[in-house]
């Protein structure tokens, strides 16, 4: 049986191998690449910008609308829980986009990548949170967007907004029933909306936690 | 600073190609790493202290990077470069190139932090030098590899033998 000495020695003798047979190209790396190079995290960084942007926006008209209706509760209300939600998907975004900020891929792998695990859950978490929230959210939008082109939802009746909650559920529901069946890794949604992006990510914690213990 | 950053990373070549290697299956997968570990070396350059070891540094990168890259299930759309070929590999028909597929293949059953150890480790750090790259305790270090190296030992006599059956 091979002894660790000379697995170590078997890879030194490759390493020395690889230094000759490989040829780093130069070249290109300094006419093209160097002056591009990004941060990895860069796209996911700009997409946080632009969902904060979004956020801010809608806070602003929401804080304008609640405003400008405040006398008025079946109004005020809906747009106040809107306020709400767009306040609480801003914070999120927010506390996503420092984290991100902060990491630096000089610091030691166990901690950065922690860090990085920790932003992902709590990103499919917030997607998850909106969008079982979608079905409920979607009353007040309906009432509040109505109300800004100046047409009222409440003239729908009671029971036409409350059969648009129970369909906007039930459509969830079987979605979530559906996203179960599909393949694992077939489908980002279906992976969602099935809990195994939540999963996974939860036992990559779990695994670096271990990682790290003693 | 260029100038300098290129000839380190012409010494220390070799780095990049084998954690490509642990962490990618396949060939563009493996170019695309390179690129992005190159990028990221490049942008975090200037905080380089040289009184470290290049080498230390450039593994907790690239360590970083690939396991990163690993985690992302979204490829990157846009390569850094048209063609990503940074490092050439030039095929090379040895027993060596052999041995090292099989230490590879006994990597890729690994999850990416007991890979990375055990990576270090074939490269002959220290376990201090490995605590300090990773971020976990010395005895941590010690008492992971042991436990590694047998499983490493077991599991190579049985690829081994598995050949020569085969």
């Amino acid at each position: 049986m091979i002894n660790n000495d000379e697995l170590q020695a078997m890879w030194g003798e490759y390493g020395k191998r690889l230094d000759a047979s490989l040829k780093l190209n130069a070249v290109l790396l300094q006419q093209n690449n160097l002056d591009r190079a990004e941060h990895a995290l860069r796209p996911l960084m700009v997409g946080l910008g632009w969902e904060i942007a979004s956020n801010a926006f809608s806070l602003l008209l929401l804080g304008w609308f609640v405003a400008d209706n405040f006398t008025q509760p079946r109004f005020s209300i809906p747009g106040g829980v809107l306020f709400a939600v767009a306040w609480l998907a801003l914070i999120a975004c927010v506390q996503q986009l420092v984290t991100l900020r902060r990491i630096d891929f000089e610091e030691p792998v166990v901690a950065i990548q922690y860090a990085l695990e920790r932003c992902r859950f709590r990103r499919i978490q917030t997607t998850l949170w909106l969008l079982f929230a979608a079905p409920l959210v979607w009353v007040p939008l309906l009432i509040v967007g109505g109300r800004a082109v100046g047409f009222d939802a409440y003239a729908l009746g009671a029971g036409y907004l409350l059969a648009n909650v129970a369909v906007g559920l039930a459509v969830l529901g079987i979605g979530m029933i559906l996203a179960r069946k599909v393949t694992a890794g077939k489908s980002r949604l279906g992976d969602l909306l099935a809990g195994r992006s939540l999963d996974a990510a939860r036992e990559r914690l779990d695994t670096i936690a271990r990682f790290a213990e003693e | 600073v260029e100038a300098t950053f290129v000839r380190l990373l012409e010494e220390h070549k070799a780095l990049l190609f084998k954690v490509a290697n642990a962490y990618s299956a396949d060939r563009w997968q493996r170019e695309d790493l390179v690129a992005e570990t190159v990028a990221q070396l490049w942008r975090s350059f200037p905080h380089y202290d040289p009184a470290r070891r290049f080498s230390t540094w450039a593994y907790r990168v690239a360590l970083n990077v690939a396991i990163s890259f690993r985690r992302s299930e979204r490829r990157r759309s846009v390569h850094l470069v048209e063609d990503p070929i940074i490092i050439e590999d030039i095929p090379e028909q040895s027993d060596s190139v052999h041995d090292f597929e099989s230490v590879n293949a006994l990597l890729a059953g690994l999850n990416d932090f007991d890979r990375a150890l055990v990576l270090l480790y074939l490269e002959g750090y220290s376990h201090a030098e490995c605590a300090e790259i990773l971020g976990i305790s010395t005895t941590n270090v010690g008492t992971k590899l042991n436990r590694l190296k047998n499983r490493l030992r077991r599991d190579f006599a049985a690829q081994r033998a598995e050949e020569n059956i085969s």
